[in-house]
């Protein structure tokens, strides 16, 4: 009897509980469904007013900064994404009634959340308006125990456009904290500022640092970085930082590349012979055709770098390609297979060309 | 650019085809501010519709578009004996050297890479309609 008794009980309190939990679920639906539908009005509202306000140049653009919740934060999100949309004195007032609405400010201290999206997301938003006094900020967030925030925050870092920035990107490198792509990303994003702090960063005790910073230099074609550069090509311990270095001397062109050009095609590295060949034929000197001759007699890898560099010397290199591809030996086949991909490479690129320049 | 250009432009109807909403927003309240007769489409097949339907004198064309890309509109726009004098912007976040030349093969006659500027875009829809109008 009192186990009949027990056992109804029980039924009724799991029913009882099974139907708070359905009222509560419910309760929480319509809740959120109420919320998506006052935030889609409240977006339909406010956008056209803003877009109105920007096409209108008007500085009334201030005149939404008063906004309270929830307005205010549907306007702020709108206002944030209309950001990487823009630029010029449009995207100015965008971030101006940012400023005004304190959002930036709000933004800045969400970067100290404890919830790691809030923090990326603060970091991106701050990116995205681009005030270089959130600088520190964002930085901050290079430490953060998440890599996607870390990861957020050196893209944002790149956006900011602030090349102070540099060093705490390498240092981010240095402790494996953000991955090299996304540190080149950032740092390229910083233009030509970023130079100086690059030209330090070759002195960085860590081998992919100094990499990164190699290449970047190479890309923005920093000719200031060329002795450094020329130093680390003949004397870095680390094969991948002599070939980087190699690599943007060939991109950066200047004509003092020579010289440690051809002393790293006389290297005891194939790998390092290979890539000095590939910047010399970028340097397009007349000078390095000789050397690069000799050349095509080393190993595969080395000979064909060097026939495609003598390919790409114009005239006179393929006229020596000719010459060589009449002998029987080693060069004279690598000297025939480099004009083979100079005519194909010819035929493939001439009709978009025709077409280019209609 | 004057009093007269602005009553000249009333005349002139423009076509946006882009699928952003925002851009496509903000840019048809700015050139209608300025006396254009605006027109939008979001995707390029609709876009293509549009244009034969419409004949504007100036299409603002997105490159990266559902259905039909804006390269693929302004081809199509050359190919079309009746449209072909027709002035074609195209808007993109395509901003390479190579971008831009195809761009410029495909037909266009002028070339904006996004994040863009309102007023830049009204800027130039007004200097390629005067040289038309020339």
């Amino acid at each position: 009897m009192l186990l009949n008794q027990i056992a109804a009980f029980a039924l009724v309190a799991l029913v009882i509980v099974l139907v708070i939990l359905a009222a509560i679920t419910a309760l929480r639906r319509t809740s959120v469904d109420a919320a998506q539908r006052r935030r889609l009005r409240l977006e339909a509202e406010i956008r056209p007013q803003l877009l109105h306000l920007l096409a209108n140049e008007d500085p009334g653009l201030t005149f939404l900064a008063p906004a309270g919740r929830p307005a205010g934060r549907v306007l702020d999100s709108i206002a944030t994404g209309l950001l990487p949309k823009l630029r010029g004195s449009d995207r100015d007032g965008v971030v101006e009634l940012l400023e005004q609405r304190g959002a930036v400010e709000r933004a800045r201290k969400a970067t100290r959340s404890l919830r790691g999206v809030v923090r990326a997301r603060a970091g991106e938003q701050l990116g995205d308006i681009g005030l270089p006094w959130t600088q520190p900020a964002v930085a901050a967030l290079l430490n953060d125990r998440h890599p996607e925030v870390r990861a957020t925050a050196a893209r944002a870092l790149g956006k900011l456009g602030d090349a102070e920035a540099v060093p705490s990107l390498l240092r981010a490198l240095d402790r494996g904290l953000v991955t090299p792509n996304i540190v080149s990303m950032a740092v390229m994003r910083l233009g030509l500022g970023a130079i100086e702090p690059l030209q330090r960063g070759l002195e960085d005790s860590d081998t992919t640092a100094r990499v990164v910073c190699s290449e970047i230099l190479g890309l923005q074609g920093a000719v200031s970085a060329v002795p450094s550069l020329a130093k680390m090509a003949i004397h870095d311990l680390q094969l991948r930082v002599r070939i980087a270095a190699i690599r943007a001397l060939g991109r950066i062109g200047s004509p003092t590349s020579l010289t440690p050009l051809l002393t790293c095609l006389n290297a005891d590295e194939p790998a390092v012979r290979a890539e000095a060949a590939r910047s010399l034929g970028r340097l397009g000197t007349a000078a390095a055709i000789s050397p690069l001759t000799d050349a095509l007699s080393d190993e595969h890898e080395v000979a064909y770098a060097a026939a495609v560099a003598l390919a790409a010397h114009g005239e006179h290199g393929r006229d020596q390609l000719e010459r060589i591809g009449a002998l029987p030996t080693q060069a004279g086949r690598y000297a025939t297979a480099a004009l083979s991909t100079v005519t194909l490479e010819r035929a493939r690129y001439a009709p978009a060309q025709v077409g280019a320049t209609q | 650019v004057g009093a007269r250009f602005y009553r000249e432009a009333a005349m002139s109807t423009v076509l946006i085809v882009e699928d952003d909403s925002d851009i496509r927003e903000l840019m048809a309240f700015k050139l209608t501010q300025v006396g254009f007769d605006v027109h939008t489409e979001s995707d390029g097949e609709a876009g293509f519709a549009a244009i034969q339907e419409l004949h504007p004198e100036l299409v603002v064309l997105d490159w990266m578009m559902p259905k039909l890309s804006g390269m693929e509109v302004c081809e199509q726009v050359r190919a079309t004996p009746d449209l072909e004098r027709m002035a074609v912007i195209m808007l993109t976040a395509k901003g390479q050297e190579a971008d831009v030349q195809r761009g410029f093969a495909a037909g266009a006659d002028d070339y904006l890479v996004k994040p863009f500027s309102p007023r830049e875009l009204v800027s130039r829809v007004e200097a390629l309609l005067a040289r038309r109008r020339a």
